[in-house]
């Protein structure tokens, strides 16, 4: 109780020699706390965004494909039905993704393309890709009209009434079999957030295609539950339960490239984040230092009165644990408000930088949300006390193998 | 025979630094007996706040023995140390060095909240001493508040706190101005004679020595008797 009262009190000493170096040290913490929440939880949630744009417009959250060769006599509609009385399963679209060659009929300019042959109520129906596609002009794939992603719709020079040449191309290993060329309205165009898909994607109703195509290309895509998205090893039990022959791929092994790159991101941002840890370390053991020397004099005093070495640390440790709370929680509450409205600011940056510049700027107008991880924030709140009270305690050790008299006369 | 209350066997104190070693004291053998009050003199810088130092546990000797009732300083581990010093010492410093942050009376309890003492039992014990010291008014003040001698007086009260066995000062009134000094002077007397106390005391001032029963002069690192 002696102990804690002291602690409290050089926490607040009124010595200002001692106040400064509390200051400093308490606004080092705070802002190294903000500065790691904001960035932690900006790049959580430009991960999550990302994953999330994936999995609900490139490849749903479960794929099924019968082998070419295995094929069940049953309609495309029979399979929907009984993937769809599966539990977790939220929606079923059948659909063919292959290559395509396009050339803008106008303008003569041609490029490849992955054409999504889909049905039409995709875009219709409150599914994860409805949600994310959003139609900029024109109207859903329908008949013979395509929608194009708002890149490749720039790349081929598209108008809303442009036609466009489209030749399927089945791919072959060496070749390219079977080229097929019809003629197509451009219907629409759309914007996902993903740059890639938009830039190298056209849909069109499944309708309209599949006899061409042939059933022996159609890939099922599964939306499932929030709960399940993530940990679809059951659903996909069931599946090959029903359809033994299937193949069932996950949204993880579909992206499989994708998902290693963001997982590998994930492991450099801990990465960089453990060595601003470092460097928060540093500033802490060297605050811890300061505060310490500031109140050397204090030390050997007490120790001059009968406090024993464990007595004198207990009081710095405390004292230590009082400033680095008052910090963090300053930091903390700085990094929920600012990660809060971290659109607002950057929004006001980029109006700034308006007045002189007259332009927008890419960086500052991009929509910045965040996530902020509970238990994230526990961590390094947690791990930052810890780092402030073993400096602490490695000084004041050091400190407390003088004699008090040589504390004082080195003060 | 009865055994002294603090006794110097040989005791010797260098201080090393780097290639060059500062003797300070060399063989020391001297001792206080209980209830006495016993006064070292010597230059500046003849070793009479080391050797004080030394006799309070807040410095260990190079060589030799510091005994308290018969019992050895050196070896002891830093806990029994630590109660030696909060029990039997009662320091006084010449720079009146009190804990700035605390008030004159929280400065006066804090040897016996840590002895263990309940506040409630301290804090009476602390106001009624400061009391005695002429401090009933200050009692609520933080030492940048008070004067010198105020100070000193607030350092007295906490020497005396837990009831200590011997009472060490180091130049009690060596920073104070000479009204100060007469008064702090009659005060530790005056307490230590009420009190039935052990004094050891180091001073230059010679007159403040003689107010002391023994007299001793700390000159070319040796202790000589004066009186």
């Amino acid at each position: 109780m002696v102990t804690l009262k002291l602690a409290w009190r050089y926490a607040f000493s009124r010595s200002n020699r001692h106040r400064s170096a509390m200051f400093v040290i308490m606004f080092g913490i705070a802002v190294g706390m903000l500065a790691i929440i904001i960035m932690l939880s900006l790049m959580n949630s430009l991960q999550s965004d990302l994953l999330d744009q994936v999995k609900s417009v490139e490849s749903f959250h479960l794929q099924m494909v019968f082998p070419p060769d295995n094929i069940p006599d049953l309609a495309i509609g029979d399979v929907v039905s009984t993937l769809a009385s599966i539990d977790h399963v939220t929606h079923v679209f059948p659909h063919v993704n292959t290559q395509v060659l396009l050339q803008n009929v106008s303008s003569d300019r041609s490029t490849t393309a992955r054409l999504r042959i889909i049905d039409s109520s995709i875009w219709d129906e409150g599914n994860p890709f409805s949600q994310r596609a959003h139609l900029l002009a024109g109207t859903v794939a329908q008949g013979s009209n395509m929608v194009l992603g708002t890149t490749l719709a720039i790349t081929l020079g598209m108008r809303s009434v442009s036609d466009v040449k489209m030749t399927l191309l089945a791919s072959g290993k060496a070749v390219v079999l079977a080229p097929m060329t019809i003629s197509v309205g451009h219907g629409g165009t759309f914007v996902t957030g993903l740059p890639e898909f938009d830039s190298s994607t056209v849909m069109m109703d499944l309708d309209a295609l599949v006899d061409n195509i042939g059933a022996n290309r159609l890939v099922y895509g599964l939306y499932l539950d929030d709960a399940t998205v993530d940990h679809a090893g059951k659903v996909v039990q069931q599946i090959l339960d029903k359809f033994p022959d299937a193949t069932v791929r996950t949204w993880q092994q579909v992206n499989s490239a994708f998902y290693s790159a963001l997982m590998l991101e994930k492991v450099l941002m801990y990465v960089f984040l453990f060595f601003m840890f470092i460097i928060l370390g540093v500033n802490m053991k060297n605050a811890a230092s300061r505060l310490l020397h500031v109140k050397q004099r204090e030390l050997a005093i007490l120790r001059a009165v009968g406090a024993r070495r464990r007595f004198a640390t207990g009081v710095f440790l405390g004292q230590t644990a009082i400033v680095t709370i008052i910090g963090e929680t300053i930091g903390v509450v700085g990094g929920l408000l600012l990660g809060t409205h971290i659109g607002a600011v950057f929004s006001f940056f980029n109006s700034v930088q308006y007045v002189f510049t007259q332009r927008d700027n890419v960086l500052l107008s991009y929509p910045f949300t965040t996530q902020v991880r509970s238990a994230e924030v526990t961590v390094i709140v947690i791990s930052v006390l810890l780092l402030s009270l073993l400096f602490t305690y490695i000084g004041c050790r050091r400190l407390l193998r003088r004699e008090p008299m040589e504390m004082l006369y080195h003060d | 025979m009865i055994e002294p209350l603090l006794r110097f066997d040989s005791v010797s104190k260098e201080y090393v630094s780097g290639d060059t070693r500062l003797s300070i004291l060399e063989m020391l053998d001297f001792s206080v007996s209980s209830g006495e009050s016993v006064a070292i003199t010597g230059k500046s810088g003849s070793g009479k706040s080391t050797l004080l130092n030394i006799a309070g546990g807040l410095d260990a000797p190079t060589s030799g023995e510091v005994l308290f009732l018969g019992k050895r300083l050196k070896g002891m581990h830093d806990r029994e140390l630590s109660e030696f010093r909060n029990r039997h010492i009662g320091f006084i410093f010449q720079s009146h060095i009190l804990l700035d942050d605390f008030s004159a009376v929280e400065n006066v309890c804090i040897p016996a909240l840590i002895k263990g003492d309940s506040r409630r039992k301290v804090v009476p014990r602390a106001k009624a001493l400061l009391e005695r010291v002429g401090l009933a008014e200050r009692m609520q003040h933080r030492p940048n508040k008070l004067s010198g001698g105020e100070r000193q007086r607030v350092a007295i009260c906490r020497a005396l706190i837990n009831d200590p066995d011997l009472l060490i000062a180091d130049e009690p009134t060596g920073s104070l101005d000479e009204e100060s000094s007469g008064g702090i002077e009659r005060l530790l007397f005056d307490l230590v004679k009420e009190q039935g106390r052990t004094l050891l005391l180091v001073t230059h001032d010679t007159q403040l020595a003689k107010k002391c029963a023994k007299v001793h002069l700390l000159h070319n690192r040796s202790l000589k008797e004066l009186s």
